[in-house]
């Protein structure tokens, strides 16, 4: 068409129910990495990228979190109701909606689509996976269902771009403003009624009949006690009054226009889908009869989580010697080319020991992402929520506050995220203060130098090793302590009761390589980043207060206990002495109060700057032959290692985690009482675990 | 339509198709329930229920539902289908309809116990292990090893 009307396209919204393929069709347009997942609440916040077409114009695309309805039941879905009815001020109003539809359940996902055509915005109906559809024997007539809806249709299938061009070209014919109409009717006192309403609201908003309308639905359709701030008094006692009116002709309001939209919808339905069904179980309900079993689908899923975490463990010694291989030889490389000096004791023993430390975990943080991403992609998600759901429900929790717990083993920032899939408040706080138990991969280094330094290689049963079991031990610790927790809040701070569950099953399907590999490469390029930022920053500044102010010292241990580190450790000693912690361990719980990952670099820069008489040691031999002067006794030892491990696992130290807990519930009070109560929880759980290890005759 | 047959959706036993006649919980939840497709005289496949929550087939997409939601949506299965009584979720009634081809001696000590065709019956408990099972008939409470129950198909 003309340019004119494609100049007036600034800002393009993609919409759709969750799990249709918004976020791989946005990336597919954009070129952008947006996380792409096989289970319904993947995307929870709106994201927005560069849409270059034809003659270099270019446009807005927002790429938004799934939602079943306009009208809001959960924070995520809020956020694609308020972007599409201009209420976000950041974000403009789209100009046009991509509306994407999963070709094989077009019924349920034209009900949303129903609600977008009814704000009279223009919208392009993208119809997503196409090749699923055909493999289903679902025929759809593409251009019946077209003029019956009034709407141009673009067939895709948005991860192999088979359809993208005629979609990027379809939006420069677009005509605005939208042809479309309303379609479903109710009945004509309820019609009349409605916009009767709908004028009322409109003039009192100031807002497009249109709106007003969508608006008097949803006032209409509620019940008294859920229509909020939102209307005025006036609105809403008029509403009350044809609430009343039509309560006497036997109406019920609450479900006329759902009812009437899908009734709409099943004639075009019949119209234009030929859907071949039958009884017989599909391949994906196959597979449910064993995963989500009563007793084999609680087993199955334990011994999943239990192969992750051991074979991130031991299929990861490999690589990961290589690289610390690597970071030595570089090391003893940098000692000779550079002159003897303070300049070459920063690059070596504080640089390249504190990076290098975190940098030699690259391997298991990709593992880790890898075996994550194939949970999130195949669509075993959902069904580890379906499963541990009657768990759940014993602490107070439902299903879906499982799923940004799982992805917490990651990272916690998108579990708290994620949890925004919740519809209930009080719920979804429970599961924003318990996520942080959940080892994350920021752990990983430092269960993993302990383990690997002081947990023998034993085989348990001849086929469990030893160091193996300790790290699923550790995972599991943070997993019954965050299910604790949570029965304990919501039995005192936030009380409630258990709410209901729904949510969608996607089918199965095999998890697409290309995906798996680029996200994980996108995490360890955070991680890297990360190490080559924030962890380089505290290597030097560590290195710094552990040589000074003696610098001349010959004896290095004597210089370090001498250090602005080593007197501040000492003072905070006392603090630690009961867990079986040294004033060196005690530095490490300071710094790593901004990242978990730093305690392995502060390791690293201590013990060398320790011991750089003994540079070709490796880390976790020094940490192992270390000798505390005070006592004479090895400063650490299995036991202080397990205790160490332990407060990692329950401490709260990530404070990128806390910010996002205070955006996340508005307010500073929930942060802080959430890093109160894991520093409690952890200082004495590893104190009553000292004590009791102790009696055990351990040392 | 409202007959002896409507019972909730949590106590269909899996595999049945059933009509939805009403949605008696909270608006708001009912609201969304017809947003996912439960509307009033849809026609949904339960495909497994389990004791905390159900799975079911609406749309051709699969929805999971707790029993607190699902006791609240009222159903009326559409075919009398049989099923084994095994499957019978607990505490539903159904019809005895039909004794597999076993053993006669079985099959005839099964009919004196009273298990006869369009006898009501209904699953009080399952044993631990799942085996034996617990059913009241007449009146009464009889224990049933699960091979033996195998051989009795009923319908809702
Ligand atoms: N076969 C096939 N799979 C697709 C297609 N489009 C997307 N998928 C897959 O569907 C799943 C969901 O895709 P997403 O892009 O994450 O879906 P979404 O709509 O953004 O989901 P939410 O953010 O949770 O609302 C992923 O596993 C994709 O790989 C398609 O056209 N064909
Ligand atoms: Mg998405």
């Amino acid at each position: 068409m003309s340019l004119s009307t494609l100049s007036k396209i600034k800002t393009v919204a993609i919409i759709g129910n969750p799990n249709c393929g918004k976020s791989t069709l946005f990336n597919s347009l954009t070129g952008l990495k947006q996380k792409v997942a096989n289970y319904p609440g993947v995307t929870v916040e709106k994201k927005i990228g560069k849409l270059f077409l034809k003659d270099n114009i270019e446009i807005n695309l927002i790429d938004l979190p799934g939602s079943y309805s306009l009208f809001a039941n959960s924070p995520d879905e809020e956020i694609s109701s308020k972007v599409l009815l201009g209420l976000v001020d950041e974000t403009p109003k789209p100009d046009l909606v991509l509306c994407v539809i999963d070709a094989t359940n077009i019924e349920r996902n034209l009900y949303l689509l129903s609600q977008i055509i009814d704000l009279r915005l223009p919208v392009i109906l993208v119809l997503n996976m196409i090749d699923v559809a055909t493999q289903e024997n679902i025929k759809i007539n593409k251009n019946k269902l077209s003029a019956l809806l009034d709407l141009p249709i673009i067939e895709t299938v948005a991860p192999k771009y088979i359809g993208i061009e005629e979609l990027k070209n379809e939006i420069t014919k677009v005509i605005i403003p939208s042809t479309s109409l309303r379609k479903w009717y109710t009945s004509n006192e309820v019609e009349h009624n409605t916009q009767l309403l709908s004028k009322k609201i409109s003039i009192s908003k100031n807002i497009s009949f249109d709106i007003a309308h969508h608006y008097a639905v949803q006032l209409l359709s509620s019940t008294n006690s859920s229509t909020n701030g939102e209307f005025s008094k006036d609105l809403i006692s008029i509403a009350d009054k044809i609430k009343e009116k039509m309560s006497f002709l036997d109406i019920d309001l609450s479900s006329i226009f759902i009812e009437s939209r899908y009734h709409w919808i099943k004639s075009v339905c019949n119209e234009s889908i030929i859907f071949h069904r039958d009884d017989e179980l599909t391949f994906s309900d196959k597979i449910d009869k064993v995963l989500t079993h009563k007793y084999w689908g609680f087993i199955i899923f334990i011994s999943i989580l239990s192969l992750i975490f051991q074979s991130i463990f031991t299929w990861a010694v490999l690589p990961m010697n290589l690289i610390g291989g690597a970071i030595n030889l570089f090391s003893t490389f940098i000692e000779s080319s550079i002159p003897t000096g303070q300049l070459q004791q920063l690059i070596v023993n504080g640089i390249i020991a504190g990076v290098g430390a975190v940098v030699t975990f690259v391997p298991q943080i990709f593992l880790l992402f890898i075996f994550i991403g194939v949970l999130e992609d195949s669509g075993y998600m959902s069904r580890a929520a379906f499963i541990m759901d009657k768990l759940m429900s014993k602490v107070g929790l439902h299903g879906k506050s499982f799923i940004p717990m799982l992805s917490s083993f990651a990272c916690a920032i998108p579990g708290i995220m994620a949890t925004r899939t919740i519809e209930n408040k009080k719920d979804r706080l429970v599961t924003i203060l318990v996520i942080p138990l959940m080892s994350c991969s920021a752990r990983i280094p430092v269960y993993t130098l302990l383990i690997a330094a002081f947990i023998p290689q034993y085989f348990v049963f001849g086929i469990f090793s030893l160091p193996g079991l300790v790290m699923i031990s550790m995972y599991l610790l943070g997993l019954v302590a965050a299910l604790c927790m949570a029965w304990l809040f919501k039995k005192t701070l936030l009380r409630g009761n258990r709410q209901i569950f729904i949510m969608e099953l996607p089918p199965y399907k095999l998890p697409s390589v290309k995906t798996l590999f680029l996200h994980a490469w996108e995490r360890v390029k955070l991680f890297l980043k990360r190490a080559g930022t924030i962890i380089l920053g505290i290597s030097i500044v560590l290195w710094f207060f552990a040589t000074y102010p003696n610098v001349d010292e010959k004896d290095s241990s004597k210089r370090l206990k001498n250090s602005f580190i080593g007197q501040a450790g000492q003072l905070i000693e006392p603090l630690i002495k009961p867990l079986g912690f040294n004033w060196k361990i005690g530095v490490g719980l300071i710094t790593s109060l901004l990242q978990r990952e730093v305690f392995v670099s502060t390791m690293g820069v201590i013990y060398k700057v320790d011991d750089s008489d003994i540079s070709s040691q490796s880390l976790q031999e020094n940490i192992k032959n270390d000798i505390d002067e005070s006592s004479g006794n090895l400063s650490f030892t299995p036991l202080i290692a397990i205790c160490v491990m332990i407060y990692y696992v329950l401490a709260m130290q990530c404070f990128s985690t806390l910010a996002v807990v205070r955006r996340e519930t508005n307010s500073w009070k929930w942060p802080i009482f959430q890093f109160c109560y894991m520093t409690i929880l952890a200082y004495s759980v590893t104190f009553f675990a000292y004590r009791f290890g102790l009696f055990l005759g351990f040392t | 339509m409202k007959d002896a047959q409507t019972l909730s959706l949590s106590q269909v036993p899996s595999g049945t198709r059933v009509r939805i006649e009403s949605l008696t919980s909270d608006q708001n939840i009912c609201n969304r329930l017809r947003e996912l497709g439960f509307c009033e005289e849809a026609e949904i496949r339960c495909l497994t229920s389990g004791e905390s929550n159900i799975v079911c087939e609406v749309c051709n997409t699969r929805i999971v539902l707790n029993t607190e939601v699902a006791d609240k949506i009222l159903v009326t299965p559409i075919k009398q289908e049989l099923i084994p009584l095994l499957e019978l979720p607990l505490f539903t009634k159904a019809k005895v309809n039909k004794l597999l081809k076993i053993d006669p001696s079985l099959k005839a000590r099964l009919m004196e116990m009273g298990i006869t065709k369009g006898t009501e019956v209904e699953i009080i408990r399952f044993a631990p292990l799942g085996d034996p099972i617990e059913i009241t008939l007449r009146g009464y409470r009889l224990s049933l090893r699960k091979s033996e129950a195998e051989a009795i198909l009923v319908s809702l």
